[in-house]
């Protein structure tokens, strides 16, 4: 009874102050619902028209017959794309590249990052020059990256030869990085590494920093090791950026392109060749749409699965 | 005795700081190094690190012999200036009405973006390249500014959307109260509270284009219209003449810019990076 005497002279109050009455508020509702999507609408407009709209298009794509230069207008054809892809052994090795790189690459751009993470995370002096510096292959585009890189593991005048040779006195671990069927891959995963790895850094390093300090002295209190505390406190503690990092580098990963087209373009043979590079092919080099953009879809669905399946292991409790 | 054992500690990180931060930048170190030496000393074995004499021979044959490298220098320029001047309009003001507004369809929007978060471009590439060829769209600026703004605007909103969020509703009211329209309140009393905000929009789509290549190999087939990312690889292809030397001077060129940019706005660029749970 209270509560309704005092909330009545607000509400008048309120209605002094922007002077409508009871009659008005259906007007005034409208108008703020029409104001509201004028700030929304441009925005709206535009992803409806560059994103949703091909969206849309590009499923409808998947499920036909489209030779750009040929067909008119696509013809749907069912799943027949999808089935193409599985008896299609082009596709089927560049799935299991990907698969290669993506469990290649994932381990080792968690542990990395999570252990340069740990180890940067102290008041030290310098602390946000190394920051930068370790950020800042983040800015170097990745094609650009595959040329410095096609060089550095060149055969003869590459850096990385040299250094094996002459500074470190292993001239047996010369090799012709990109041109063997070996190591042409896992040279690739390094550059992906090289231009990732800050990333993950980073965000393990805002992750530490937001574990309260709280935490730390009741472990101390209790007298933990320097190991249990890592294991017990800290990693527990880190598993929201375990999700953000994860689904990050696996995303990365799946996607993996640039480096590719510049540094080997899916050869030697088919030793690289990877989803984004084949559906690529397929579209642009021999204008079946439609089989391109099921292997693009095929590629989304893999992306989702897996952050998804991520995502249910990692998930923070609630509360 | 314990103190000095922390110090230690701290003198031993801060040398493995070192160490990482030196292997890490150890590529754009080399090239750049490489860009001030002498093309033979670049070609002759055993190789050197340091060079021998700094030579500014590179940089001039970039200027004066690679008239394609200023083309895709300002092409990037271009697209990365008009793909901001889109980004940050729009998503401020959907980011503003997301984030401090109530209306219907709210929801909807929000769904959609979080969905488009987590396709991979790759899908939209062919659609787009459809239309970009009916709009007679391919090899222009605008054929990747406009593709580049849709991309990056469903990050934009949510940076946005967090920012406007976090401002305490007494000032939004008391604007009302003063007599401010719903656009008077965003631009001039909420949008100057959300330059972290923009800062970070800025940095993240600004490094989003010009790195950006898959889209700008598959739009822009002709030189004229080549950004950086695309150009460059493909001068290598073209032709064999094409040295290390040059190479390397124009490499550090076109990293200059967006370094800069960078180390400017890095605080901003995790800031975003946590508030957008990241997208590659």
């Amino acid at each position: 009874m209270v509560k309704r005497e005092t909330s009545k002279p607000v509400v008048n109050k309120i209605g002094n102050v922007y002077g409508f009455t009871m009659k008005k508020r259906d007007t005034r509702k409208r108008k703020h619902i029409m104001v509201s999507w004028l700030f929304v609408l441009p925005a709206v407009l535009f992803m409806a028209a560059f994103l949703l709209y091909p969206l849309l298009s590009a499923l409808r794509i998947s499920f036909s017959e489209y030779n750009f230069v040929y067909s008119e207008k696509p013809i749907f054809n069912g799943i027949n794309n999808y089935i193409q892809l599985f008896q299609d052994p082009h596709f089927i090795v560049s799935f299991k590249n990907t698969i290669y790189y993506t469990l290649v690459f994932f381990p080792l751009f968690m542990f990395v990052s999570l252990c340069l993470a740990l180890l940067l995370n102290s008041k030290v002096r310098g602390n946000s020059v190394f920051q930068t510096a370790i950020l800042l292959p983040i800015v170097v585009p990745l094609s650009l990256a595959g040329i410095m890189f096609t060089w550095i593991f060149s055969q003869d005048f590459g850096i990385l030869n040299h250094l094996l040779a002459n500074v470190f006195h292993l001239p047996q671990l010369q090799h012709f990085w990109l041109g063997d069927i070996k190591t042409a891959m896992n040279s690739l995963i390094a550059v992906g590494l090289w231009k990732y790895i800050g990333f993950g850094i980073i965000l393990f390093l805002s992750g530490l920093k937001a574990i309260s300090s709280d935490i730390y002295e009741a472990a101390k209190v209790d007298g933990v090791n320097a190991w249990q505390k890592l294991f017990y406190v800290t990693l527990p503690n880190l598993k929201g950026s375990f999700l953000l990092v994860g689904i990050w580098g696996i995303i990365q990963a799946i996607k993996v392109y640039d480096q590719v087209v510049v540094m080997t373009n899916g050869g030697p043979g088919t030793a690289t060749s990877v989803l984004y590079l084949y559906a690529w092919k397929n579209a642009f080099s021999f204008f079946n749409m439609g089989k391109g953009e099921a292997i693009a879809f095929f590629t989304a669905v893999l992306a989702i699965i897996i952050s998804v399946i991520f995502n249910l292991i990692l998930r923070p409790e609630k509360g | 005795m314990r103190k000095k054992n922390g110090n230690k500690y701290r003198v031993l990180i801060f040398i493995i700081g070192v160490l990482v931060s030196l292997v890490i930048l150890s590529p754009i170190i080399w090239i750049i190094l490489t860009s001030f030496k002498d093309v033979k000393e670049i070609y002759s074995i055993p190789l050197t690190i340091w060079p021998r004499k700094f030579v500014w021979t590179n940089y001039l044959a970039v200027v004066k012999g690679l008239p394609e490298f200023p083309v895709y220098f300002f092409n990037t320029i271009k697209v990365t200036i008009g793909t901001l001047l889109l980004v940050l309009p729009m998503s401020a003001a959907a980011g503003y009405a997301l984030g401090r507004r109530e209306f219907p369809g709210k929801a909807a929007i929000n769904l959609f973006i979080i969905a488009i978060l987590a396709i991979p471009y790759l899908v939209f590439l062919i659609p787009l390249y459809i239309i970009e060829d009916v709009l007679n769209m391919l090899d222009t600026n605008i054929g990747l500014i406009l593709p580049y703004t849709a991309l990056n605007l469903p990050l934009g909103i949510m940076i946005m959307q967090g920012a406007y969020r976090e401002i305490p509703s007494e000032l939004e009211d008391s604007a009302r109260i003063d007599g401010a329209n719903a656009f008077q309140t965003w631009f001039q009393i909420m949008t100057p509270l959300v330059i972290t905000g923009l800062a970070a929009v800025t940095i993240f789509t600004f490094v989003a284009v010009w790195e950006e290549y898959l889209f700008a190999r598959t739009f822009m087939l002709n030189t004229s219209a080549q950004t950086l990312a695309v150009g460059l690889p493909s001068l290598r292809v073209e032709s064999k003449s094409w040295a290390y030397g040059t190479l390397s001077a124009a490499l550090t060129l076109s990293l200059l810019p967006i370094s800069f940019v960078f180390i400017v706005l890095r605080k901003y660029f995790v800031e975003g990076m946590l508030r957008g749970s990241v997208k590659g």
